[in-house]
């Protein structure tokens, strides 16, 4: 049975945990597993749209509060930040972990079968874990953000038996395939405090989560298999109450397939058209 | 709706899409994404940092829409979490 991933505790990171802690809690699922990644801490400023007791690591923190209502789910948490390389400084080889198997690092965070949800603030980061995505057989990963006060999108991409169900998303979104943005997890303490984190309010947070939550039910708690429910990508804005959903798979199945190859090598069995 | 003097509208139509927003019409054929762009971006809302995407495949302004075209206007993924 999949563990559940959340890499980014944060605004929907935090509200995504609740729904999935309770929802794992009272499933068949077994075992009940739930891993938070965060390489961030809590700030007395994140108390606006972030709910915790504690200042301190975001990943030790939430752990720590939801375990004692979810006894049943192993809440395990990841300090680390996620990255596409080990860095060479031997300080930092520690607060970083890479998402999937590289020539360099002895150890990667996500294994086969792991529904990963993708809450960080920047597309870098996504991208690669995406990219790290190409290395597994059998992954979900949702991509889920929201910006401009209340616009949000969850992207979900499926990989079953090596092959792409969904579209990777690297194939053809820019911000993925060209990120504007660099990942913290990269950057030096100084450089991370330096960041802007832009306007975003609770409630676009809650909405990006149940978003989520809710595909995540029809596909794994409450299986659905209605081709009217089925989507893989969502658009929503708060602002003026409307939600857009697109299919984002091939019709032939055999377009766009990948075969898995060594550790740094993806190669294309098909060309998609 | 008016596309102003250019080239004719050609034989079939082509499908433009924003969200949950879509229009097929024969008007399209013949036209850049561009002017159909214009043509929408106030009605639709259509933020001007939005992607033209034929399928998977980024199209840029000066693509002319052919007949059977699906041209969905789409802008980046939320960025913060």
């Amino acid at each position: 049975m999949p563990r559940f991933v959340i890499i980014g505790v944060g605004g929907t990171g935090g509200w995504l945990t609740m729904g999935l802690a309770a929802t794992i809690e009272h499933s068949d699922i077994d075992p009940k597993v739930l891993v938070l990644v965060d390489g961030d801490s809590f700030e007395p400023k994140n108390q606006e749209r972030q709910h915790f007791m504690n200042l301190g690591n975001k990943a030790a923190v939430r752990a720590a509060e939801v375990q004692p209502m979810y006894p049943k789910t192993v809440i395990l948490p990841d300090e680390r930040w996620v990255v596409d390389e080990i860095p060479k400084d031997k300080e930092e080889t520690t607060k970083v972990v890479t998402a999937g198997p590289t020539k360099t690092s002895k150890e990667h965070l996500l294994q086969e079968d792991d529904w990963v949800f993708l809450c960080v603030d920047n597309f870098k980061c996504r991208a690669d874990v995406v990219a790290a995505a190409q290395h597994f057989k059998n992954l979900n990963i949702f991509l889920v953000g929201n910006d401009e006060e209340y616009f949000g999108s969850v992207y979900h991409y499926e990989r079953r038996d090596g092959k792409d169900i969904t579209w990777d998303p690297l194939s053809f979104k820019d911000e993925l395939a060209n990120p504007p943005d660099r990942n913290p997890g990269a950057m030096s303490c100084q450089e991370r405090a330096a960041i802007e984190g832009g306007t975003q309010f609770i409630w676009t947070n809650m909405a990006v989560a149940a978003w989520v939550g809710s595909l995540v039910n029809r596909l794994i708690f409450r299986p659905d298999k209605s081709e009217a429910a089925q989507w893989d990508e969502l658009m929503f804005d708060l602002r003026d109450g409307s939600a857009s959903t697109s299919v984002r798979r091939d019709e032939t199945p055999e377009e766009g397939e990948k075969v898995l190859t060594d550790v740094g090598a993806v190669e294309e069995a098909v060309p998609a058209s | 709706m008016a596309f102003g003097s250019g080239t004719p509208a050609q034989a079939g139509k082509a499908t433009v899409k924003y969200g949950s927003q879509n229009d097929t019409d024969g008007l399209f054929v013949g036209r850049t994404v561009a002017e159909v762009r214009g043509s929408r971006a106030a009605a639709w809302n259509i933020p001007t940092d939005a992607r033209a995407y034929r399928g998977r495949d980024t199209v840029g302004d000066d693509y002319v829409i052919k007949a059977g075209d699906t041209i969905e206007f789409a802008r980046r993924m939320g960025e913060k979490g």
